[in-house]
């Protein structure tokens, strides 16, 4: 039976824009999908989308590996109404704590 | 002095949208000049940021014993309410090098046009940074921005005379964005040009406004012109992509 966990991380920027995360992991600490929601600007937007789509699947245990591939996409990416830094270790946190529950999740 | 053509149109809001889309990327080989288009969504519609999710921003009960439509923008930024008979969109479709660089700045800029039609009308209203208008510290108008291919498409609302109560009852904030703005309800935080001045302006008047207002910020000569048929036929074609259920609800 596959276990799907669900995190969410809500922030909003003062004197800027909301962002909303969504992760959903399995017991196999992989990716099922991760959603960015909010009312912020990216140029090119694409590359959000590019994001979501390149976490998709990945393995949460190669977490150096998935946060070196973030960066890349984010420096290439103007972020409006939400540091760019903030942003990528909003993510970075909310992948850790996917981790840390999907480990959980397997030890019972 | 810049040039633009000025287009005066109405539609439903994937035709809108459709347009818009279909404006920059004909400005990207020149196949249209630099343009103004001031716009009615008729019927009223709720447009979303192109990083929203339905869900999140909309109250779907509510529009939908309304039927009032929802549409999604190709550009970033919030959910708007577009009332028939109290609001009108800008749309600016401009060469890059003819705005900012950067794009806080190019916000203020291109949205100089609504903060003086509302002036003009009597309101003493202000650019406020990231990409709203407000007039006494209550939001008339937001913007919205997409650059590609060397040209800027900029829209934004100009709320005249909208109904705030349909408003407020079609749209969701989260609780945290309003907690933020030290506000309990959206309706604190929203304000139209009419209901500052005391008087109900009509669409001819908000109109006026708007062509004095942006030929005076952009220092633009405004020429009234017509789409032409590849313009019709382009946003004909991308009409489809902003019906679909699919580019709606592309995030859950």
């Amino acid at each position: 039976m596959t276990i799907k966990l669900t995190l969410e991380k809500e922030y909003k920027e003062p004197r800027g824009k909301y962002l909303h995360l969504k992760l959903i992991v399995n017991d196999k600490c992989c990716i099922d999908d991760i959603v960015i929601t909010g009312d912020f600007f990216a140029y090119p937007p694409e590359n959000i989308d590019k994001l979501a789509l390149m976490l998709k699947r990945s393995a949460l245990l190669n977490i150096d590996d998935l946060m070196k591939r973030i960066e890349n996409l984010i420096k290439n990416t103007e972020i409006i109404g939400i540091n760019s830094k903030t942003f990528k270790e909003l993510i970075l946190g909310l992948l850790k704590e996917g981790l840390k529950a999907c480990q959980r999740a397997k030890e019972r | 002095m810049i040039k633009l053509r000025l287009i005066i149109d109405e539609g439903d809001g994937a035709y809108n949208m459709a347009l818009d889309e279909a404006m920059l990327i004909l400005r990207s080989v020149n196949a249209i000049p630099d343009t103004l288009r001031l716009y009615v969504f008729k019927p009223s519609t709720i447009t979303i940021g192109y990083f929203q999710s339905v869900s999140e921003s909309v109250n779907e009960d509510f529009v939908k014993s309304r039927r009032i439509p929802v549409v999604r923008r190709p550009t970033g930024g919030g959910a708007v309410y577009h009332d028939t008979y109290g609001e009108i969109t800008y749309s600016i479709i401009i060469s890059e090098d003819k705005v900012p660089k950067d794009y806080v700045e190019s916000f203020k800029f291109l949205a100089e046009g609504v903060i003086r039609a509302a002036r003009i009308l009597g309101a003493p209203a202000e650019f406020k940074p990231l990409n709203d208008g407000v007039i006494a510290g209550k939001k008339f108008s937001g913007q919205a921005q997409l650059r590609r291919l060397g040209v800027v498409l900029q829209h934004g609302t100009f709320m005249y005379a909208t109904d705030t109560d349909t408003l407020v009852q079609s749209l969701l904030a989260p609780k945290l964005k309003l907690m933020h703005k030290g506000v309990k309800a959206m309706k604190e935080r929203v304000i139209t040009v009419s209901i500052y001045v005391g008087r109900k302006i009509n669409r001819d008047e908000a109109l006026k406004a708007l062509i004095k207002g942006f030929s005076e910020a952009l220092n633009a000569k405004l020429i009234e012109g017509s789409l032409t048929k590849v313009e019709l036929q382009l946003a004909s074609s991308l009409k489809w992509k902003y019906l679909s259920k699919e580019w709606t609800y592309l995030r859950p």
